[in-house]
Parts: C-alpha cells; sequence; structure tokens
C-alpha cells in the first residue's frame, strides 16, 4: 500500500479531508510539503548527505578558525557562529540537494563549534558551558528544520543534560533519577503519540527517535567515575540507601506496567489474564533485582518496542540489557555471589514464565512436537558435542591431578599485583624473582626446563637451564615457554575466592607442585614466614 | 519529478503527516493499525515467549558466570565441577528433549553449549591454569562449534565466531608474546582478517537471504583489516609486515566493493567505499600533520579534504541507487 493508498482509505472512511491528496488545494501542499523531505529520494539523499567525512571536515574547519583566535574577539565568533546557524537555517528550508545537505551539517556544526568556544571565553565553569549548550541546541532545533540535524540535536543536548547532572555530582541515586525521567518522556512521547504529536508538531520526531538512544547511554556507558570504581549510573554502591534503589527499580517498573495497561486498551483481547501474567513478569523483575534498575530500564525499551512495532527500539533493549549485563560483572559495589543469586533467579523465572505463558495461553500450539526417531537424532549429535565438552576438562583434571599426587612442593618468590578476569573473577598477577635470574632471555629455546633446587624451606633456587644433562641429587626440573621478552613458568595468575585480596596481600612466594618430568600446578601463596594464605583448594 | 504520496506509508511518514496536522489522532491511530503496527494478541504472545526464554537462557548463563566467577569456597572444588558438568549436561539433553525444532529446545541446548565455559573457567580456578587463558577460549569456541553442527542454530555459530576472534588475540598475547599490530603478532591477526573477511563474502555471494554470520564475519574482518590498514599508514619507519597490512587492507575493501557491484548489492558496495575513503583519510592526515607538519593551517587543509570526500562519496551514493517507489 502506499501513502497515497492509506490517505484515500482514511478518506473514505472520513477520518481525513480528501484535498490532502489533492496538491492544488491547502490540505494537500500541507501534506506534499510535510513529506519533502521523507520521500524515497528525499531520504536516500538524507543518507548522500550525512557521513562522517562531512562531520569531521566541518569540526576541523570550525576549529581551524578556533585556533587563529577568531573566538577571542567574542562578538566575531558569535556573529560568526550565528551565522552558520542562520545559513544552516535557510538551506533547510525547502528541498535539497546533496551538497545543500552537507552544508547544513557544515554550517550547523561550524556554528555551534565557534558559539561554544565563544562562550568559553566568557563562562568560565563547566556547568555554565554545559547549561550553553543545551541552549544552543534547544536554538538549533528551533531554527533547523532538518529531522537529522534536529534528532542530533536532541542528543546532544540529553548528553549535556547528563554530563551536568556529573558535573552537580548528583551522585548514582540522581543519575538514576535524570535516566528514569528521560526514560519517562520517551515512554510518554511514543505511547501519547496521537495526542502529543499534532501539539508539539515537528519537535516530535527528533524528541521521539532521540531519547531512546539517550535512555540507553547511561545504562551502557558511566559519564564519570569519580566515586571509584562504582559505576555511576543505575547501579547503586553499597552506601546508598535502600529505599533510593527501590525507588529506581520500581519506576522503571511502572513505567513498563504503564506500557502494558496501554497495550490492553489498544487491544482489549489483551486485557486480564494476559495483562496480569506481564505485569507478574515486572513487578518479578524488579523485586528480585532491587539494585539493577539497568534491567528493568532495558526491559521497558523492549516493551516499547513491542507496543510501537518498532524494531530499532526493541533492538535498543536487549543491547541495552546486555551491555548492562557485561559492564555489571565489572562493578565492585555488589558482590559476584549476589549478582549471580540476582542473574539466576531471574533467568530461570522467565524460563518458568515461558512454559506458564505457553501452557495457560489460549492459542494453537505449535504442532505436536517432533517425532520420537528425530529427537533420538538430535540428542544422538548433542550427545556428541556433549562428550566433547566433558572430555577436555575431563583430560585436564586427570593431568593436574597426577602432578599433584606426585609433585614436590617448591616455593617461588614473586611479586603480586591485582586485577578481574574475563570469566575467572579476582586474581592476582604473579612475576616470578627466579625469572630475573635467566640473563638473556631471547637466547632461550622456545620451550624447555630450567633446573632448580631448594633449601630447607621449599624455596627455589635457580641453578641453570636444562641441556640434557642429568640430575644431581635435589635438583628437580620446571618448564618454561619463552613469550615474546617474557618467560612463562606455567602459572602466571592466582586466581582467588571474591573479598580474599586483602589477605593476600601478604603474599611473597608461590607454592607449586612439581612432577618430576617438569609440569607444575600453583596450589596456593604463602607469606613472608612461608605460612600458606587464604582458601586452600588442594590438601596435600 | 516525484510524488511525495507514492511511496510506502513508513513510521517516519505517518508520524510527519501527523506532526503536520494532516491526520489527526484518531486518523493516526487507524493509519498505525491499517500499517500493523498496532500488535496483535498473537504477535505479543509470540513476543513475550521469545523474549522470556532468550532473556532467561542468557540471564541464567550470566549467573552460572557471575557464580563460578565469585570462586565461592564453601563447595568443594570436586562439588563445584560437578554442578557445573551437570549443569552443562541437562540443559543439552534437556534441549535434545524438547526439541531441535523448537525455540525452548534450541535455547536450552545452546545454553549447555555456553556452560561449556563456565565449567572450563572453573577447571581453570581450581588448578590456576591461568586468567583469560587462551586455551579455554579455544576449546569453548570449537565445543560450541560443535553444538552450533548439533544445533544447526545461527547464533551458536555468531557466538563460537566471536569467541575464536577472542582466542586469537589472547594466543597472540600469551603465546606469542607479541601484540596484534607488530610481528608475529601482525601475521596471526592479518590470517584472521583475512579469514573473516573470505568467510563473510563467501557467504554473501552464495547466500541471498539475510545471514547473520556472514554479516558478523564480515564486520569483524572488514574492522580488523582496517585497523590494521590505518596503522600501517600511520607508523613510521614502515616496519616489518606493514606493508603486507597495507595490502590486505586495500584488498579487503576492494574486494567488498567488487563484490556488491556484481550482486548489485548497494550496502556492500558501500562498506567497500567507506573502507577505502577511511584509509585515504588516514593518509591524508599522514601527509597534511605528519610528512608536511602543517599545524593550524592543515586543520583547514584536512577539513576541506574531507568536506570534499563526503561530496564525492554522497554523490556517488545518489548516483548509484536507483530510485523507483517514488516515479510518477
Amino acid at each position: 500500500m502506499s501513502t497515497r493508498g492509506l490517505l484515500e482509505h482514511l478518506a473514505e472512511e472520513g477520518l481525513v479531508e480528501r484535498d490532502v491528496l489533492d496538491e492544488a488545494t491547502p490540505a494537500g501542499q500541507k501534506a506534499h510539503a510535510a513529506l519533502a523531505g521523507l520521500t524515497s529520494e528525499g531520504l536516500h539523499l538524507q543518507q548522500a548527505g550525512t557521513s562522517v567525512s562531512v562531520w569531521l571536515g566541518a569540526l576541523l574547519m570550525a576549529l581551524f578558525l578556533v585556533q587563529m583566535d577568531v573566538t577571542e574577539v567574542v562578538p566575531l565568533g558569535l556573529l560568526l557562529g550565528a551565522a552558520g546557524l542562520a545559513l544552516a537555517a535557510v538551506l533547510a528550508r525547502g528541498a535539497a540537494s546533496v551538497l545543500e545537505l552537507q552544508l547544513r551539517w557544515i554550517a550547523t556544526i561550524g556554528g555551534q563549534i565557534l558559539i561554544l568556544a565563544s562562550l568559553s571565553e566568557v563562562f568560565r565553569s563547566d556547568e555554565s558551558m554545559l547549561v550553553a549548550a543545551i541552549v544552543l541546541q534547544a536554538v538549533t532545533l528551533a531554527l533547523v528544520r532538518d529531522l537529522a540535524i534536529g534528532t542530533a540535536a536532541v542528543m546532544v543536548a540529553a548528553g549535556a543534560a547528563l554530563g551536568l547532572a556529573a558535573e552537580l555530582r548528583v551522585g548514582p541515586f540522581g543519575h538514576g533519577l535524570v535516566a528514569l525521567f528521560l526514560g519517562t518522556c520517551t515512554c510518554a512521547l511514543w505511547v501519547e503519540q496521537a495526542q502529543l504529536l499534532p501539539r508539539l508538531g515537528r519537535l516530535w520526531q527528533p524528541l521521539a527517535y532521540a531519547l531512546p538512544l539517550v535512555v540507553w547511554a547511561p545504562i551502557t556507558a558511566g559519564l564519570e567515575r569519580r566515586g571509584g570504581d562504582e559505576l555511576p549510573l543505575f547501579l547503586l554502591s553499597p552506601g546508598d540507601i535502600p529505599p533510593g534503589a527501590l525507588a529506581l527499580s520500581a519506576g522503571w517498573a511502572a513505567l513498563s506496567t504503564w506500557l502494558i495497561g496501554q497495550a490492553g486498551r489498544e487491544r482489549p483481547e489483551l486485557r486480564g489474564r494476559s495483562q496480569w501474567f506481564a505485569w507478574a513478569v515486572v513487578w518479578l523483575t524488579a523485586l528480585f533485582g532491587l539494585d539493577t534498575p539497568g534491567l528493568g530500564a532495558g526491559l521497558t525499551l523492549l516493551l516499547l518496542g513491542q507496543l510501537r512495532a518498532s524494531a530499532s527500539l526493541r533492538l535498543l533493549g536487549l543491547v541495552a540489557i546486555g551491555s548492562f549485563l557485561f559492564l555489571w560483572y565489572y562493578e565492585h559495589g555488589t558482590t559476584l555471589l549476589t549478582k549471580s543469586i540476582v542473574a539466576v533467579s531471574h533467568g530461570l523465572s522467565f524460563l518458568v514464565l515461558a512454559a506458564v505463558l505457553r501452557r495457560g495461553a489460549d492459542r494453537p500450539r505449535e504442532g505436536q512436537g517432533r517425532p520420537l526417531p528425530a529427537r533420538i537424532a538430535d540428542l544422538r549429535w548433542l550427545s556428541l558435542a556433549l562428550a566433547l565438552g566433558l572430555a577436555i576438562p575431563g583430560y585436564v583434571v586427570i593431568q593436574k591431578e597426577q602432578v599433584l599426587g606426585s609433585g614436590e612442593t617448591v616455593l617461588l618468590p614473586l611479586a603480586p599485583v591485582d586485577p578481574r578476569s574475563l570469566m575467572q573473577g579476582d586474581y592476582m598477577e604473579l612475576r616470578y624473582a627466579l625469572i630475573g635470574e635467566l640473563g638473556d632471555v631471547d637466547r632461550l629455546a622456545p620451550r624447555g626446563t630450567l633446573v632448580i633446587t631448594r633449601d630447607g624451606d621449599h624455596v627455589a633456587r635457580f641453578v641453570r637451564v636444562d641441556d640434557g644433562r642429568a640430575l644431581a641429587p635435589g635438583e628437580l626440573r620446571l618448564r618454561y615457554a619463552r613469550r615474546g621478552r617474557d618467560v612463562s613458568l606455567g602459572a602466571e595468575t592466582f586466581l582467588f575466592p571474591e573479598g580474599e585480596g586483602p589477605t593476600l596481600a601478604a603474599a611473597r612466594y608461590g607454592e607449586l607442585a612439581l612432577a618430576p618430568a617438569g609440569d607444575s600446578v600453583l596450589i596456593g601463596l604463602r607469606d613472608e614466614a612461608r605460612r600458606p594464605l587464604g582458601t586452600r583448594q588442594h590438601d596435600r | 519529478m516525484s510524488d511525495p504520496l507514492a511511496g510506502p506509508p513508513i513510521a517516519a511518514r505517518l508520524h510527519a503527516l501527523a506532526a503536520a496536522g494532516v491526520l489527526g489522532p484518531a486518523a493516526l491511530e487507524r493509519a498505525l493499525e491499517l500499517t500493523g503496527r498496532r500488535p496483535t494478541a498473537a504477535s505479543w504472545y509470540r513476543f513475550a515467549r521469545f523474549q522470556l526464554i532468550i532473556l532467561g537462557t542468557v540471564l541464567a548463563v550470566a549467573g552460572a558466570i557471575f557464580f563460578i566467577a565469585a570462586n565461592w569456597d564453601v563447595f568443594t572444588p570436586q562439588a563445584r565441577m560437578g554442578l557445573a558438568a551437570a549443569a552443562m549436561a541437562s540443559a543439552t539433553l534437556a534441549g535434545g528433549w524438547i526439541g531441535l525444532d523448537r525455540l525452548s529446545g534450541r535455547a536450552a541446548a545452546l545454553a549447555g553449549g555456553l556452560l561449556f565455559g563456565p565449567l572450563m573457567a572453573l577447571v581453570g580456578q581450581v588448578y590456576q591454569t591461568g586468567a583469560d587463558a587462551y586455551e579455554l577460549f579455544l576449546a569453548w569456541s570449537l565445543v560450541l562449534a560443535g553444538y552450533a553442527l548439533a544445533i544447526r542454530f545461527a547464533g551458536a555459530w555468531v557466538t563460537a565466531l566471536l569467541l575464536g576472534v577472542v582466542t586469537i588475540y589472547l594466543w597472540i598475547d600469551q603465546a606469542l608474546g607479541s601484540h596484534p599490530f607488530e610481528t608475529p603478532g601482525l601475521w596471526a591477526s592479518l590470517a584472521g582478517a583475512a579469514a573473516l573477511t573470505a568467510l563473510g563474502l563467501a557467504r554473501r555471494a552464495t547466500r541471498r537471504d539475510a545471514d547473520a554470520i556472514g554479516a558478523v564475519a564480515l564486520v569483524l574482518g572488514g574492522s580488523i583489516g582496517f585497523a590494521h590498514g590505518a596503522a600501517a599508514i600511520g607508523v613510521d619507519g614502515w616496519p616489518s609486515g606493514q606493508g603486507l597490512a597495507l595490502l590486505l587492507a586495500l584488498a579487503q575493501a576492494a574486494g567488498t566493493l567488487l563484490l556488491g557491484r556484481r550482486l548489485g548489492d548497494l550496502g556492500l558496495e558501500r562498506g567497500g567505499v567507506a573502507f577505502l575513503f577511511g584509509l585515504l583519510t588516514v593518509a591524508e592526515g599522514k601527509l597534511i600533520f605528519d610528512v608536511l607538519d602543517a599545524e593550524v593551517g592543515g586543520l583547514l587543509l584536512m577539513g576541506v579534504l574531507l568536506s570534499v570526500q563526503g561530496y564525492v562519496g554522497g554523490e556517488w551514493f545518489r548516483a548509484r541507487r536507483p530510485v523507483v517507489e517514488d516515479a510518477t
């Protein structure tokens, strides 16, 4: 169906005047003007005229003027900037070529930079500059009648508002409230679009298209990290009062509740059991994750995307949830064990609810299910993959247990530091003092064994690089691998339970079980007096 | 001449008509209904079930990873490994039993494959085989490829591909003791970029439908190749391997562009042109700011060059795409 066909249909139903189809009438001219930049050719031109090259080019040319000290004469800088914005406003009236579209961007970006650089000569505080940036975006939105430029202006303005909140040090809860406010605006714009579009006019589109992106940003990226390693938005540090966490989670759940209620109003057949079911999902999510409003925010975007049949909004919701989970892992305000309980309880409750939905929904079944032989065939292939998946760790376990069972205890002096690994939690990087005694590493073979001896306390001392000669009494072999300029002894990190970091800071020795062939397993760490530190994984 | 009313009633057009007052609230609601932008009850049901299963699986696996990362010492190492192996086996077998023709079955089986990573991480914790060890990711990507073969699910292949790329860079760091931008790590990174691009282009050439695996391979290969090409242009003294890095980047751009032309795939063509323009921009920057050492004047020159580039690219794009839907 074409837009014309749709308007004809609406005209037949008496919902629009038939005049809108006739370009000769005022109503028709209004319709044609509204769609002027949104024809297939217009959208295509927008794509052609919007490129990173143009943005960067505009930025560099404006920076050239700033470097030429044009903006130090404030009235001149403001005049040139205003002229740029005025040029963009003039170019944005009527149809455009690729060149005109690009000039709109160049004039807007250049004008804004000149104005901001001039204002920076007057305003000295970051807060004032951020307010100026917000006002400037509002002026741009009002003057330049270009949807893409307007959308970019809203994004910059909202980003500046988040930056202003950071400058004012509103804290994690304050940032959460700002994001919740932006989320409420986003939902209101889309839910009440039929009422708000005529009232907001051409402002509605930039606002509705840009704000979901701005809500997504604080879920996935922190603006600043002044408070240590906590993420400033959505994640509440242990010092925050529980009502704050509750309020944010409840706020996002309330937004989702509104969206589900709206779905029931638009589709009466969804009312009743289905609606109560959806509300239960939303509030269970809030209940299980009081300090994870970021998850609630992602779900709200997802629901909004479904309500307005927008694949982009749904994708944004999914990306927000995925990014939130990734950043949550590296956040240190909550223990990994608590996060694990929250994530698993969410996951299992979702899976149970999916099963309940399937059983309870009044819909046709997906067929009678796969016949047994087909299921057995599936199971056969999956079993092969599973066998491979269990054989690999099984082999590693057997190999390491052999070393642990037969190995000699050796203590290697070390100097530690402490980060967090991709999947395995907190760990210490170990640097063995023995490596420093090897001399010119480049002369070592890529792989081989070192010969060491032990003193009465089992502390190792380097003797020589193994050259095949028989070992003297008391000598042991230790495998190494050369990696560029570094030498690895097989265990350069020590993974430890969350919270044991302070105890292990006293570590001075790595305790290894060393098998006759030189294979080793790192058993634990010991302090200056050779006493074992922290949790022991293996009793030998 | 183009008729603004001839195109399909996409959401942005309906919004523009409503913003201009052409469509009142009732007309907009009806227009959205007629154009399928008011989800039906059946659509809500599919959405809820799909998202609950996918998010439930992702959150459960994430929870398992968090649990293992916590390195909780209440259970013995053997009990923890046993629990992880049991979870992996249960999810895999449950997936097979539910049936791989169903989303819930595929999601359960995929969760089984994903749980191999936490199991290996746990083994690494207990025996201290090293944090972020490349062997863990190599084994995980191989096992997941096995699951992908059994499940026949693009998501599993994409995950295996991503894990494979992580493996390459961990291997360069941990096994070679090198860096991706210096030899010998550079050779491995270039080989990875070439293989990913070849996979992406080959899949694009043989499949006309949406192909997530090919798209991910192409984006990853292109990003890595571009980074190497840009570094080769920007680095001083032309160290070992940088010539090949630049050649590969140019070949990737040219290959993408030519295949796009042959298939009439404008997206592919545009990607190739953007790749070439990106390399050209780096070369211009090197020439202006490094070789000619133009400081403030260089900003103006570079700005003009980029704007001209943007214009040439824009006109090329405009000319390449036929506009048929609005023709009157």
